[in-house]
């Protein structure tokens, strides 16, 4: 029996809610699977659980291992152990409910993200929503707030909406359009936080974030009441009074006469600082001493008051809390936001809906949203839970069981949803909710998780309506080694905070016991280093490594990093020894060679004046020209481009040998290129030349896999062969993360984030001791508080020197909030461990005391209060040499290197079949041969109508009907047919004409009569001169004993051209065809002499084709 | 082929009618019954009654001589997108998506008229009641006008049918279909009833011999597999290979790139398309052929441009005089470029290329943008038409180049089923004004699928749907993921979900879903005598499975593969251990006298590389605009300004006699003359945004003026921005400098405006000198050196002096000599050794710089990196990450 069982029972028990804190290693997704299938083998069709996940990634994981469950259920006999053996039970019990539809039909499982769940919502209500089908999601939304931005500074000139408040925010700001863009980007990206207290009216809302503001005072002057020792207000007051008389023009003046403390409330903070300062040095420090400055003059007759407030010092020099407390009340801004503050708040207010109108357009624009819109529009549309919209009820109707992973990285609007969704539940309806997740574990408050809402959950209840859950706590960890558990228990309890606190994410350690047992060796090493050197770090991991791979060769080991960059030096060390490793979404393509040498030969090719990518293109190791023949090229021409240069065989000529013979290999294929530049799809376009010129031989696997990325880049900014903006492909080899083939490899490199949900055998932490990169500056900061609401300030004015008060009491919170979260993010690393774990970092030494200490916000320093045994005694290494540099070397291609032999597949082309008339193309036709001829094209396709029911039916088809009825009914058609409204008039005209005239005509009435063997439209197949034709022969019948074979044209002769020689020419332009109908008549054995002829009824003209 | 095949052509040569459930299956069964009768010695025959389901309705409709009621599809989504325009923009969000929603109405109002259902008295959500609003508009707006729906034809058919005015054979096949629609089985049943036999034929035969389920790695292994598999079976002559695809549209230009590669590598590096031979043809949207794109997007240029789009206007080779004006039109690019600005109009545009030469086609061009949209007024769409074609010809649209066959195709394209179509909807709608019809011309383009036309070969790749009814030898369906069949179910949102259920339209459920899919996976699996089935295992990384309704008879297998022949691979197998040359020096230069002034040895001492590339080569990066004013352009406002105050002081006394107030008009004026200078040569920025500038310059200067300036001992101005030539070692070179002061005591101050916030007295006392251009004029005048160097910086909220001096308290707090720490280091120990140290410093330079010293040795990777625009040309990080040096840049 498990230490938890219990808890596990609980937490499969399908009648009841709970919320599960279920620690690393715990085994989460287990308990997650067999609630499912625990609720599978209840419910009446599988759509009614909502199964909802973290990422794509977890879904997916999520629904293989359930089918994976479901189908040993349906063929492996019951496991052995007993975990096992339960998934296994409840897996045949879903599977007898369900019946096999469910593994026939995995498509019905609702295991998804919470945003595919929006998506779903939205699609549903494509009127409601607002998006009429649900929009692409954007991959950069990022470049859709800008746009929007942009559109809205586009205003400022021409007095837009906004163009007010733009003029504020450009003062404040130095008159910079990019501050005031980054500003404004911020404001959208988050624009669902302001959009939940905001209202467009500036004055409510300032009225509202004073309120804030002054509940935040009260909490902070609340606290400091506990804190105020009790025994010393007597003392305090004396002395104030006594100091005040002393002083009585000071902010202290007004406790002269005071009877009493102040009160706590908002409107006696200022005199709590004027407290404040009186007990606390500037550094904020509790005072030694005082003077006169303080008031207590020097003399002897001060003596005593003097001695009474140094042992009031005294007395209060333990109190470090009231002291920290105090403090924090002396920094707040008594007066609230200063006038220049609110002019830039206000401002931001009213741009907001000026924003979000135009950031709708761009998405209309784009058919794009982000994933913010969706869940807001999509927890509009559905309604709220005392105004329910149609679809809430059905989904209300339908939707039993929900169940939450990873709750503790929720944000408020997910939450908000989940409430809405859950409104109608009423106790002991059967329904059921299911959270689980890790507040330990919480590390995406850069994605606005709010760990707060799973400590709040974890007290009972959930959402608006308060609904009752169960809190859960699993205990046992399964995935690593007693020592490893052992460690964390006895390391976290040090580092995480004592109490449970909502508002700043503050979460206790919750111990876990060990299910497996204790290995022998150490199970945890701390290397402890003095003094950065990252070299020395990266040699020392590559060593573990190798120490790892040569206990186990079999082992999983990783090394994870908190941030990219600290991987610089591991990576290459990694590849000069050829150790291989796996390291997804590592390096970016713009550290890679083969990338950029493929992004300078785009460029190259797409702009002929760009002159620095040329220069690349030819240096590249395709072609690798020496900085002497590139000067030989181009030095006497500050200003001609390159093609131009490169096009001179004169010039040319001029270069070394060996660049001569580069530069024949491949100057003609990169001319090529440019030239054909448009006519292929841009990725077609760079690959083709790229291939052509040899740049697949000039790199390893790795490269080509990054050309490969790259070329994806290429077909995605695609705008018809050309790229829209440059900046793109710089932007794209930034942020796109090169991604080498890999098979299945025991090392694995990532970042913290990433590994989570992992375990590996042996993990590393390098670079604990390094700082994480900080972001510019806010311009705006903002903090969503639980109680409070929205406090907000903004950057003080460009150029000035202090910091706004306000802004650094809200960067003070975030920051803690964040220290919390990198305490939490070290857990997530440490509990990745099976076997055993390194830390590796470096602290720094002071120079004048000696003293050890790690640098602030680094992983080191949260880690301290453990680690510092470890580096007592630990000295700085004699100041390295630094390894001396060596410029890289031009690398290339050899100069003889040459393509090697391909060979096509002898393919056996069927050509399709031919259509008779489709060679009878007009010679010289141009693209746009004008309006003239499709017009013509649909007048002569109703003449071919009416002389086909002519021939047919007789005359009545024509005169049966009134000449009036008559036009507008050729008038219907001819619009029908794509005849535009100014032409109408004159086509018709055309067409009663050529009509009128075959039936007025001699030879009209004998061709449309009626004659033996006679057919309209007659299609007929066949093979002439070896091609095989589908041909349709408007007129055919046998006269005289003859097969005539006619073609009907409603062709009329050029302006100024005689009928004669316009019949000549049309003649020539249609022999070919009319031999093909003359041909196929004459396999069919026909008896009679087969005649052929045009007939032209507009042009009233006849010609008939001799043999 | 299979018995029904041979039941379907012989019922063919009877004169029966064949109805076929795509138009792929129709040419099909034409090519087998051609082949039929050609291998019966015949050389002519009737064209037989074979025709696809959906041009067999249409045919008819033009024997009854109603043809012209039939909307065409864009003209039914141009209808509907009216409809829910006009319900959106009386609402408070318009929507969205309407080009969207009125399709998806429209395929809704499809099926309920196919079904024959009614709205009426269902229970209906919001988003249901608009879209019955929507089809009352649209049937009362169609009775008027007498227009068709395709949906509406199979009712009229049959009506036509009764009355005898259509009259059809004895025996009709209906053939390749997984589900009769609705339509068609009221078609059967009125065959049916006038006595005729209408059967369906069912195609399958029996299941393959052979079935193999592959599982990829990924899709794309999956793809390269598909395609080496291909490969094979052509090597051994196989003469029909299929292969389905269930989201061909998704992957269809990577498989088409990947059979490419690997049938026919020749190819695969040809430029000239016409050359490859293999091809599978699966089109694209026509608006994405360059030619076309680039037509759409000229008439769609604005008045005012981004830089980016008069970039790409100026290098586009589908313009009249884009060969001829080539290299003109780039230069005139970097021009514009470098005016850091990211917008400018086409009338600036046009009047800056006037004065340029060679450029008169291109200013014609302009000429002709500016009058675009001048035509503000509303027109028909076919008169737009006409104006779109007659604009694009005059901006000599497509080109000079001669057309390829595939622009060409494009071009004829573009003609017949875009500009061609826009009459189409003249009847249905008031005149509308260009913004709008652009938009139907690029809607149209988009939505028009072009396709090369080009021989079949052997392999054919098909989507799901299109799949009915074939057969092939040897078949490979991809992409079987587990979520791919059965799919998760689409119901139409806008028909109650329950009528859908109930009716068992398409998509309505997973029940449906299911269905069909376990009907196509059994058309599939005998669909050819040898079928691979094959899925992806995973998608980066996540792991996906397979579809339950891969047959159970389907052995796991890896299938025979061809080698890889594609080019990537056999260069791979060429690849050489590259070849390494120190290349580091460029020859020396001859001409002494260069352009580039102090900058360039600064270059030089930051990198030598960059010094040749820059200097020698004339190469750099193309300027970046920035938002609103340039850094640049602002650094430039205020020397200038600054400039010309000085001029009129010149010296402390006179600024310090100043009133508070007469310095601010002091600034203000000469900032405003400043700003119209400075921007009468250029594009100016808008007045608001200008007038908010001067605002900033002028109280930056006064800033500068009270907090240093007014602070300082007193000087006087000697020299301001005055130009030098100067002999360094071998070099000669032209500089300015910004000022030079004179103190009380003769002491000769030089000084340098920067408005950046990047700057390092220290940079004054290194070795190499990265700060060459101030110590260059302290040591100019042999005679007369300079006693100090200062950087004025000048910047809101950090105005300061900082360089370095010769006594301590000569200017302010700025650093004497002796505070420099490396001074020792360097050997200076006084402020001659300074100047004899610059000198040497300065000749250093110069003389590396004209022996061609080139190599890519930065003086501080930090600093000398960050800023640089080569780091992808001289591959300074290959050599930082094996030196083991820092690098965050
Ligand atoms: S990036 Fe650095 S190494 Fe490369 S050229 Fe520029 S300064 Fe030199």
């Amino acid at each position: 029996m498990i230490a938890d069982a219990e808890q596990r029972a609980a937490a499969i028990d399908i009648s009841r809610s709970c919320i599960v804190q279920a620690p690393a290693g715990s085994g989460k997704t287990e308990l997650l699977i067999q609630r499912l299938l625990a609720l599978l083998g209840q419910v009446d069709r599988p759509q009614q659980i909502l199964a909802i996940t973290f990422t794509n990634k977890a879904a997916a994981e999520m629904r293989h291992r359930l089918l994976g469950a479901l189908g040993n259920a349906a063929h492996a006999p019951e496991p052995e152990t007993a975990h096992e053996a339960l998934t296994w039970r409840l897996a045949r019990g879903a599977l007898a409910k369900q019946g096999d539809s469910l593994l026939k039909n995995p498509a019905q499982l609702a295991i998804q993200t919470i945003d595919s769940f929006n998506a779903s919502l939205v699609r549903k209500m494509p009127w409601m929503s607002r998006f009429g089908s649900l929009p692409e999601m954007a991959d950069d939304a990022d470049s859709l707030y800008l746009q929007t931005v942009e559109k809205v500074l586009n205003g400022l000139e021409s007095g837009a909406p906004g163009h007010q408040q733009l003029t504020v925010l450009l003062r404040h700001l130095d008159n910079q359009v990019p501050l005031v863009q980054r500003l404004l980007v911020d404001l959208l990206r988050r624009r669902d936080q302001w959009l939940r207290y905001l209202r467009a009216d500036a004055e409510t809302s300032h009225h509202q974030l004073q309120q804030a503001l002054d509940a935040l005072y009260e909490q902070k002057l609340d606290r400091l009441q506990r804190l105020l020792p009790s025994a010393q207000k007597d003392a305090l007051l004396d002395c104030l009074r006594f100091a005040a008389g002393n002083l009585p023009d000071s902010p202290l003046g007004r406790f002269c006469q005071a009877g009493a403390l102040p009160g706590f409330a908002a409107a006696n903070l200022k005199e709590w600082i004027a407290i404040g300062n009186f007990l606390l040095t500037a550094a904020g420090e509790l005072r030694k001493t005082v003077t006169k400055n303080n008031g207590f003059p020097a003399g002897k007759e001060h003596q005593a008051a003097k001695e009474r407030m140094l042992e009031l010092l005294r007395e209060l020099s333990g109190q470090d809390q009231f002291i920290r407390a105090l403090q924090q009340v002396r920094g707040l801004p008594a007066g609230g936001y200063s006038v220049e503050q609110w002019r830039v708040l206000e401002a931001v207010i009213q741009l907001l809906p000026v924003l979000l109108v135009d950031l709708w357009q761009v998405f209309k624009n784009k058919g794009q949203a982000d994933f913010s819109e969706i869940a807001l529009k999509a927890n509009q549309a559905l309604g709220r839970a005392d105004d329910p919209s149609d679809l809430l009820l059905r989904i209300d109707q339908d939707l039993q069981h929900i169940l939450v992973d990873e709750f503790q990285d929720t944000s408020r609007l997910q939450y908000q949803l989940l409430s809405t969704l859950t409104s109608g539940w009423m106790p002991g309806d059967g329904r059921t909710l299911f959270l689980v997740g890790d507040p330990m574990q919480s590390i995406y408050l850069f994605r606005e998780a709010e760990v707060g809402l799973f400590l709040e959950t974890f007290k009972g209840s959930f959402g608006d309506l308060m609904m009752p859950l169960q809190p859960l706590r699993l205990s046992c960890n399964f995935r690593s080694q007693q020592g490893i558990v052992d460690w964390n228990n006895s390391s976290f309890k040090a580092i995480f905070p004592a109490q449970t606190e909502v508002v700043t994410g503050a979460v206790p350690m919750a111990e876990a016991v060990a299910v497996k047992p204790a290995l022998s060796g150490a199970a945890y090493t701390i290397h402890p280093a003095v003094g950065r050197n990252d070299l020395a770090e990266a040699e020392k991991v590559i060593e573990l490594i190798q120490q790892a791979q040569a206990a186990d060769p079999e082992q999983s080991i990783a090394v994870l990093v908190r941030s990219r960059s600290h991987l610089q030096q591991i990576l290459p060390l990694l590849r000069r020894l050829r150790m291989p490793y796996q390291a997804r979404d590592i390096e970016v393509l713009g550290a890679r060679p083969a990338a950029l040498d493929l992004v300078h030969l785009t460029k190259a090719l797409l702009h002929r004046g760009d002159r620095l990518s040329w220069l690349a293109a030819l240096r590249a190791p395709w072609c690798g020209l020496t900085l002497h023949d590139l000067h030989t090229l181009v030095a006497d021409s500050r200003s001609a481009t390159l093609p131009t240069l490169l096009a001179d065989p004169e010039r040319r000529q001029r270069l070394s040998t060996d660049g001569r013979a580069r530069l024949a290999r491949v100057w003609p294929l990169l001319e090529q290129a440019h030239n054909a530049r448009g006519r292929l799809p841009l990725r077609q376009l760079v690959e083709k030349c790229w291939l052509g010129i040899g740049g697949a031989a000039c790199y390893d696997a790795d490269g080509i896999a990054d050309a490969e990325l790259v070329f994806d880049l290429l077909e995605n900014l695609d705008e018809g062969g050309d790229v829209s903006d440059f900046a793109l492909l710089e932007q794209g080899l930034k942020s796109i993360f090169s991604a080498p083939e890999v098979t299945d490899c025991k090392l694995q490199i990532m970042t913290i984030h990433k590994a989570k949900g992992l375990e590996f055998d042996t993990v590393i932490l390098p670079g604990l001791g390094r700082s994480p990169q900080r972001g510019s500056k806010p311009l705006l900061r903002w903090l969503e508080h639980p109680e409070l609401g929205l406090l907000l300030a903004p950057v003080a004015a460009y150029g000035e020197q202090e910091n706004d008060p306000l802004y650094q009491l809200i960067a003070e919170f975030e920051l803690e909030r964040e220290n919390l979260e990198t305490a939490r993010l070290l857990y997530v690393a440490t509990t990745r461990a099976i076997r055993h774990l390194h830390l590796l970092g470096h602290v720094n030494e002071n120079r004048s005391t000696g003293a050890l200490a790690p640098a602030k916000g680094t992983l080191l320093e949260t880690l301290w209060p453990v680690a510092e045994a470890y580096f007592a005694g630990c000295e700085a290494p004699p100041e390295a040499v630094p390894e001396s540099f060596l410029p890289p070397l031009l690398q290339r291609l050899s100069g003889n290197w040459t393509f090697p032999a391909m060979e096509t597949v002898n393919l056996a082309l069927t050509a399709t079949a031919g259509t008779a008339s489709e060679e009878a193309k007009e010679p010289g036709d141009r693209a746009f041969s004008g309006w003239e001829s499709p017009k013509q094209r649909h007048i002569g396709t109703l003449v071919h109508m009416y002389l086909e029911q002519l021939a047919r039916q007789g005359r009545i088809v024509w005169d049966g009907a009134e000449p009036a009825q008559r036009t507008r009914q050729i008038a219907l058609m001819l619009r029908g047919l794509g005849v535009g409204a100014g032409d109408l008039d004159d086509s018709v005209a055309r067409v009663c004409r050529a009509v009128e005239a075959a039936l007025e005509s001699e030879r009209g009435r004998w061709v449309l009569a009626s004659h033996r063997e006679h057919a309209c439209e007659q299609p007929l197949s066949g093979l002439v001169d070896g091609k095989l034709v589908h041909a349709i022969i408007d007129r055919t019948f046998i006269a005289d004993g003859q097969r005539w074979i006619i073609d009907y044209k409603t062709s009329v002769p050029r302006t100024g051209e005689s009928v004669s020689a316009f019949v000549q020419r049309e003649a020539e332009r249609y022999r070919a065809q009319l031999e093909i109908y003359v041909k196929l008549f004459a396999a069919r054995h026909e008896q009679c002499p087969i005649r052929a002829a045009l007939f032209f009824p507009l042009a009233e003209a006849w010609y008939e084709f001799s043999e | 082929m299979t018995e029904s095949y041979g039941e379907i052509i012989a019922a063919l040569a009877d004169g029966a009618l064949v109805l076929t459930a795509n138009k792929r299956l129709f040419r099909y069964l034409r090519g087998c019954f051609d082949q039929q009768m050609l291998a019966a010695g015949k050389l002519v025959w009737d064209t037989p009654q074979l025709s696809s389901y959906q041009g067999w309705l249409l045919t008819c409709l033009s024997e009854l001589g109603e043809s012209w009621r039939l909307l065409n599809p864009q003209q039914q989504l141009y209808l509907w997108e009216q409809l829910v325009e006009s319900s959106s923009r009386t609402v408070e969000l318009e929507l969205l998506q309407v080009a969207k929603t009125a399709e998806k109405a429209l395929q809704a109002y499809q099926l309920l008229n196919e079904y024959e259902l009614s709205l009426e008295g269902q229970p209906l959500t919001e988003d249901q009641l608009i879209f019955q609003d929507w089809c009352r508009r649209y049937r009362s707006l169609a009775a008027e006008q007498q227009w068709l729906d395709q949906s509406d034809l199979p009712r009229l058919l049959v009506s036509a049918l009764d009355s005898g005015r259509l009259v059809v054979p004895e025996r009709i096949l209906l053939v390749g279909f997984d589900q009769l629609s609705p339509g068609l089985e009221r078609l059967q049943a009125q065959f049916r009833a006038m006595g005729k036999r209408c059967d369906e034929v069912s195609l399958a035969s029996k299941p393959a011999g052979s079935m193999v389920r592959f599982a990829a790695k990924d899709s794309d292994h999956e793809i390269e597999s598909a395609a080496r598999w291909a490969r094979l079976l052509l090597e051994q002559g196989a003469t029909s290979i299929g292969v389905v695809v269930p989201d061909l549209s998704r992957r269809r230009s990577r498989i088409e790139r990947v059979f490419a590669a690997q049938i026919d590598p020749v190819g695969a590096v040809q430029l000239a398309e016409d050359e490859a031979i293999f091809s599978l043809s699966l089109g694209g949207p026509l608006a994405e052929q360059g030619v076309i794109h680039a037509g759409l997007e000229l008439l769609s240029l604005p008045r005012i441009l981004t830089i980016q789009q008069a970039s790409t206007l100026l290098r586009s080779p589908f313009l009249g005089g884009a060969h001829r004006e080539a290299d003109a039109r780039a230069r005139f690019d970097l021009t514009l470029r470098g005016f850091g600005q990211q917008t400018i109009s086409v009338a600036k545009m046009r009047a800056l290329a006037e004065k340029r030469p060679g450029l008169a086609e291109l200013v014609a061009i302009l000429q002709q943008l500016e009058a675009f949209g001048a035509e503000s007024s509303q027109s028909l769409p076919g008169v737009w038409a006409e104006l779109f074609a007659a604009q694009l010809h005059d901006c000599g649209w497509p080109g000079e180049r001669t057309l390829s066959s595939r622009e060409y195709q494009a071009l004829t394209s573009f003609q017949e089923n875009v500009l061609l179509m826009l009459p189409h909807l003249d009847a249905l709608h008031a005149p509308v004004g260009r913004a709008q019809a652009l938009s139907l011309v690029r809607r149209l383009a988009r939505d028009c699928e072009f396709q090369v036309e080009s021989p079949t070969g052997p392999v054919q790749v098909i989507g799901l749907l299109e799949s009915t009814g074939l057969q092939f030898d040897h078949l490979w369906v991809m992409g079987l993921g587990e979520t791919v069949l059965p799919a998760p179910p689409q119901p139409n949102p806008f028909i109650p979900y329950q009528l859908q259920v109930q009716e068992r339209m398409p998509h309505a459920n997973a029940e449906r879903e299911l269905a069909y899919a376990e009907q196509v996976m059994a058309r599939l699996a005998a669909a050819a005598e040898r079928v691979v089935f094959s899925y992806p295992c995973s998608d980066g990384d996540t792991q996906l499975r397979e579809s339950p309704l891969i047959p159970a008879a389907a052995v796991i297998g890896e299938p025979e593969l061809a080698e890889p022949r594609d080019p990537v691979h056999l260069a791979q197998q060429r690849k050489q251990v590259l070849e390494t040359v120190a290349d580091q020096r460029g020859p020396a230069l001859e001409q002494h006298q260069v352009e580039g002034g102090t900058g360039l040895l600064k270059d030089q001492a930051h990198c030598p590389f960059r010094a040749f590339v820059h200097h020698r080569l004339f190469a750099q990066a193309f300027d970046e605009a920035a938002a609103g004013i340039s850094p640049m352009v602002r650094g430039d406002l205020v020397h200038i300004a600054l400039e010309r105050i000085w001029t009129r002081l010149q010296d402390r006394d006179q600024l310090v006699r100043l009133s508070a107030p007469e310095v601010q008009t002091l600034a203000a004026e000469q900032v405003a003359e400043a700003l119209a200078t400075f921007f009468a040569q250029r594009p100016a920025p808008g007045n608001t945004m200008l007038a908010l500038e001067q605002e900033r310059v002028t109280s930056l200067v006064v800033e500068w003026l009270e907090e240093v300036e007014m602070k300082r001992d007193f000087f006087r101005v000697v020299e301001l921005e005055h130009p030098h030539v100067e002999q360094l070692g071998p070099l000669e070179i032209s500089m300015q400098i910004d000022r030079v002061d004179e103190l009380a005591d003769g002491y000769r101050i030089v000084i340098d405006y920067k408005t950046g916030s990047q700057l390092r007295a220290d940079d004054f006392v290194s070795a190499p000198l990265v700060e060459p251009q101030l110590p260059i004029y302290a040591v100019a005048q042999q005679d007369a050196p300079a006693d100090g160097i200062v950087f004025a910086q000048v910047r809101k909220g950090h105005c300061r002096l900082l360089g370095v001096v010769r006594e301590k308290g000569l200017l302010g707090r700025v650093r004497e000599l002796s505070t420099f720490n490396q001074c020792e280091d360097l050997g200076i120990a006084d402020w001659n050794q300074l100047l004899v140290f610059w000198q040497q410093q300065i000749r250093q330079l110069a003389t590396d710089f004209v022996a061609g010293e080139a190599a890519v040795r930065p003086f501080d990777p930090q600093s000398s990196c960050l800023y640089c625009d080569l780091p992808g040309l001289c591959r300074i990080r290959e050599a930082l990450a094996e030196a083991g040096v820092a690098d965050d840049c």
